[in-house]
C-alpha cells in the first residue's frame, strides 16, 4: 500500500505545485473575489465608496512561492502558507455617481457569475483529478 | 474567515441596509399628506438615511452601516385652504415636504439593492455547495 502511494506521488507529482494544490488555490482565490464583490454590492449605495478588485491569480501564484519559507532542518517550523489576496481599487469601473461612488451593479453581475462559472471549473477539475487517482489506486472506476 | 462565510454576511449587511431605506421610505410616502393640526404647528418633515462603509475590525470585510436618519430640512410646500384646521390668517397650510416621485424613486432602487445582495448570497451558497459536494 505504501509502495502504491510512493508510486503514485511519483507520477502525478504531488509537490508544492501539483495539480491539487493549483485547484484549490485557485478556489479560494475565486472565493476571495467573490468576496470582494459582495462588499461591492453591500456598499452600492454608499456615498464616496469605491469600487474594488483583487489582484490577479497570477500575482497570488508568484507571491506564494516566494512566500514559502523552506525547511532546512527537521526541528524548523515550516512557515504558514497563508493565501493572502491583494485588494486594490478597481481601474476598471464603469461608472462614478455625483456622490462618488464608483460600484455599477452590472458590472459586479456579471463578475459575480464569471466567478462562479470558474469555480464550478476548478472544482470539477479538483473532482476529476481525484477521480485519476482513485482509478490509478484501484483500478475500479 | 472563510471568504464564502464572508459573502453571507456582507450581503445580509447590505440587505439590513437596503431594508431600513424602504421603510423610511414607507414611512414618508405614509405621511406625504400628514398637517399640524393648528396654525403653527409643523407638518410631517422628510426623513432620510445615509449609509457609511464599517469595517468589522474581526475578520476585515468592508460592511455597510445606517447612519443616523436625518430629517429634510427643506422648506414646506403650501396650498391655499381657509378651512383646514392648521390655515394660518391668510388662508394657507403649510404641507409635508414628501416628494412622492424621490420617494418612488428610493422605493425602486431599495428593492433593487436588496435584489442584487439577495443574489450575491445566492452566489456564495453555490460556491459552498460546490466545494461541498467535491467530499461526496
Amino acid at each position: 500500500m505504501i509502495h502504491i502511494h510512493s508510486n503514485l506521488e511519483k507520477t502525478l507529482n504531488m509537490d508544492s505545485l501539483s495539480f491539487f494544490n493549483l485547484a484549490s488555490k485557485r478556489m479560494a482565490w475565486l472565493a476571495e473575489t467573490q468576496r470582494v464583490v459582495a462588499e461591492n454590492v453591500a456598499n452600492a449605495d454608499t456615498p464616496g465608496f469605491k469600487a474594488r478588485t483583487t489582484e490577479g491569480f497570477d500575482k497570488m501564484l508568484s507571491d506564494g512561492a516566494q512566500a514559502h519559507l523552506k525547511v532546512s532542518h527537521p526541528g524548523h517550523i515550516a512557515g504558514t502558507q497563508t493565501t493572502t489576496v491583494g485588494v486594490e481599487e478597481d481601474a476598471n469601473a464603469w461608472s462614478t455617481s455625483p456622490n462618488g461612488n464608483t460600484v455599477a451593479l452590472e458590472q459586479q453581475t456579471i463578475k459575480a457569475n464569471e466567478i462562479n462559472e470558474n469555480y464550478q471549473l476548478a472544482a470539477s477539475l479538483y473532482r476529476k483529478g481525484h477521480e485519476l487517482v482513485r482509478l490509478a489506486a484501484t483500478g475500479v472506476r | 474567515m472563510d471568504p464564502l462565510k464572508s459573502i453571507s454576511a456582507i450581503a445580509a449587511s447590505g440587505m439590513h441596509a437596503q431594508g431600513v431605506r424602504l421603510k423610511v421610505t414607507a414611512e414618508n410616502v405614509a405621511n406625504a399628506g400628514s398637517t399640524g393640526n393648528t396654525p403653527g404647528e409643523d407638518p410631517y418633515r422628510r426623513k432620510m438615511v445615509s449609509f457609511s462603509e464599517m469595517v468589522d475590525r474581526a475578520n476585515g470585510n468592508s460592511m455597510v452601516e445606517v447612519g443616523a436618519i436625518d430629517r429634510d430640512d427643506s422648506a414646506f410646500p403650501v396650498k391655499y385652504d381657509p378651512v383646514h384646521p392648521a390655515a394660518d390668517e391668510r388662508g394657507y397650510v403649510r404641507t409635508s415636504n414628501v416628494s412622492s416621485i424621490i420617494e418612488m424613486n428610493n422605493m425602486r432602487e431599495a428593492s433593487r439593492s436588496y435584489e442584487a445582495n439577495i443574489n450575491m448570497f445566492d452566489a456564495g451558497r453555490r460556491m459552498r455547495r460546490q466545494m461541498l459536494d467535491l467530499l461526496k
